[in-house]
């Protein structure tokens, strides 16, 4: 059950005044704090923020690594939870593709994770049909990641995220590990298979222009506060926030710099 | 003649034949000067900054001739021997720059003194210069705390301070920002343009983001699989690029503008290697202008323009358009 937003678009992902402390011996850390925002259904969020801003705790909160302090999230209407035997409802692409398949274990066998209820026969079927939508020749579902580049592993992480066909797909610096050429290949796999299956997702980057390439919306996080949250196209054109305007500034200015070139 | 002036530098795996890995590449850059070394992953650009260093892998060799100022070196030890005298390195990752347990007032000033280049007072009075140069109001307190205690911008803006203390007439930056928030990196880059310009040192900066280096870099080479396939004055080669490779690497590099959601270009098939038995365009499998004699002979840097393109395609349709 998803709720309806005011302009008729299903609610995806809902966030209500979230937030998250982290302890330590000698203080705690707002990781998050008082963050609200919803993603409908098919868009893409772009979250941005430096290092510190929080954008990696909100990744773990909606998809149910970890629970808010106070505050509730619902991811397709209901609350992200890991239950022993089922699939989050939302998945995650993380930013090192190396680091999060198993090194030991084919790559059909990682994309097949989450589809354990499927006979075999019907599992291969599915892992073959994803390997070959995402870019990779499904006669090798049977190698190991080592034997494949970054920008091919990162294909793989997709194909898994999309093979248990959630609704919610959290994108976390999905490309910034990879070069120019192959995050351009990774951004537009991403965007046609959004096209194609719907689904809606949250890209978390500290990449601006990249996120200007993949945004319906944005929301700008800054010592886990919500600093401005605005349509793509509205934000780009001119930020509210002091902050906003200061990164987008940090990153375009002139675009020949001629004040630090030579004496 | 001061400067830099690389000539016919080339790297050669083991006792390989046919066409070398890296190379020819010939670059020539007065003082206080700075170049961009623009390419992937696999392009070669490191292993070129690595045979400046004279730190190539076992098994790879190194030829060519390099001047620096009023030094000549023509083997990988005469290069080498200039590291941490008048060749000054910037990598990556500030913290492999550091050594854990020590504070960074005793790291700082340790090459200098190591190889007698300063005495002891003046080697700490430099530090304390070329820290506030780098932006740091309080300089004695830094001197005073260990690595663990550096955020990532601090540790690369000691790091280059560290670089410089033997007042290099080079300085080779390998990725210097890549590690750092995108809100710092700029300031960062600013920074070792700034220093490296005043005190007439070269700067060798490499990168994979064409558009960041070429908002403060004098001139530009593009490398793609070992060769320099493009290189030129940096705004030149950003607004004018020639060589298909060179525009295709622009186009599919985001960029903040008045697009807004779109689908980026991307280059089809994946990079080729740096070791190929036979001479070829190595971009040629890839390239939509490609014709036969692409794939059988090793393309020259010609002049263009402003610039130098190895593409005898793009210069012949250049020439009959006139």
């Amino acid at each position: 059950m998803s709720a309806i937003a005011g302009n008729g678009a299903a609610v995806a992902v809902e966030l209500d005044d979230v937030t998250r402390v982290y302890h330590s011996s000698h203080h705690a850390v707002r990781a998050l704090d008082g963050v609200n925002f919803s993603v409908f259904a098919g868009e893409t969020l772009a979250v941005i923020g430096e290092s510190g801003s929080g954008k990696s705790t909100l990744t773990r909160l909606v998809a149910g690594l970890e629970r808010p302090t106070s505050g509730r999230i619902k991811v397709a209407g209901e609350p992200p939870r890991l239950r022993p035997g089922k699939v989050a409802t939302a998945q995650v692409v993380f930013q090192d593709p190396a680091g999060s398949l198993n090194p030991h274990r084919s790559i059909g066998k990682s994309v097949a994770e989450p589809l354990h209820k499927s006979g075999r026969r019907r599992r291969r079927a599915i892992v073959g049909e994803m390997l070959e939508r995402v870019g990779i020749d499904p006669a090798r579902w049977q190698d190991r990641p080592a034997r494949f580049s970054g920008g091919q592993l990162q294909r793989v992480a997709i194909a898994r995220a999309l093979v248990a066909r959630s609704s919610v797909l959290v994108c976390d610096e999905p490309t910034s590990a990879l070069d120019v050429s192959v995050q351009a290949q990774i951004l537009s796999l991403l965007r046609d298979l959004q096209e194609e299956i719907g689904f809606s997702c949250i890209f978390v980057t500290h990449d601006l222009a990249v996120a200007q390439v993949v945004a319906d919306r944005v929301l700008v996080l800054k010592d886990g506060r919500v600093r401005e949250s605005a349509e793509a196209a509205a934000f780009f054109a001119g930020p509210r926030d002091d902050y906003s305007r200061a990164l987008l500034d940090s990153m375009a200015g002139a675009p020949l710099d001629q004040a630090s070139r030579a004496p | 003649m001061t400067g830099l002036q690389v000539s016919g530098l080339t790297v050669v795996r083991g006792s390989a034949t046919g066409p070398p890995a890296i190379g020819p590449i010939s670059l020539s850059l007065e003082p206080g000067k700075a170049l961009g070394i623009v390419g992937e992953t696999g392009s070669g650009k490191t292993m070129t900054l690595r045979a400046l260093m004279g730190l190539l892998p076992a098994n790879f060799h190194f030829r060519g001739e390099v001047r620096l100022g009023r030094e000549v070196g023509t083997t990988e030890d005469q290069l080498g021997r200039w590291l941490g005298r008048s060749v000054g390195v910037v990598l990556q990752n500030p913290f492999t720059a550091f050594d854990p347990l020590k504070s960074v007032g005793a790291q700082i000033v340790e090459g200098a003194l190591r190889r007698r280049l300063l005495p002891r007072a003046e080697a700490h009075a430099r530090a304390i210069e070329l820290l506030e140069e780098m932006g740091f109001a309080h300089p004695e307190q830094i001197l005073r705390l260990f690595p663990n205690q550096l955020s990532g911008g601090m540790a690369q803006r000691i790091a280059i301070a560290m670089a410089l203390m033997p007042h290099p007439a080079l300085l080779l930056a390998d990725e210097p920002t890549s590690a750092l928030d995108a809100t710092l990196r700029l300031g960062v880059l600013r920074l070792i343009r700034r220093v490296t310009a005043a005190t007439g040192a070269v700067l060798l900066i490499i990168s994979h983001d064409l558009r960041l280096v070429s908002r403060f870099c004098d001139q530009i080479m593009v490398m793609y699989a070992g060769r320099a396939v493009e290189s030129g004055p940096a705004d030149e080669l950003l607004n004018h690029p020639e060589h298909p490779y060179t525009r295709a690497l622009i186009a599919c590099t985001p960029a903040l503008g008045s697009q807004g959601k779109r689908r980026l270009a991307s280059i089809p098939g994946s990079p080729a290697s740096l070791f190929q038995t036979e001479p070829c365009c190595r971009f040629a499998p890839r390239c939509s202008l490609a014709e036969e004699p692409c794939r059988h002979s090793e393309p020259q840097l010609l002049a263009l323009g402003g610039a130098m393109v190895a593409c005898p395609v793009v210069s012949r349709k250049l020439a009959e358009s006139r």
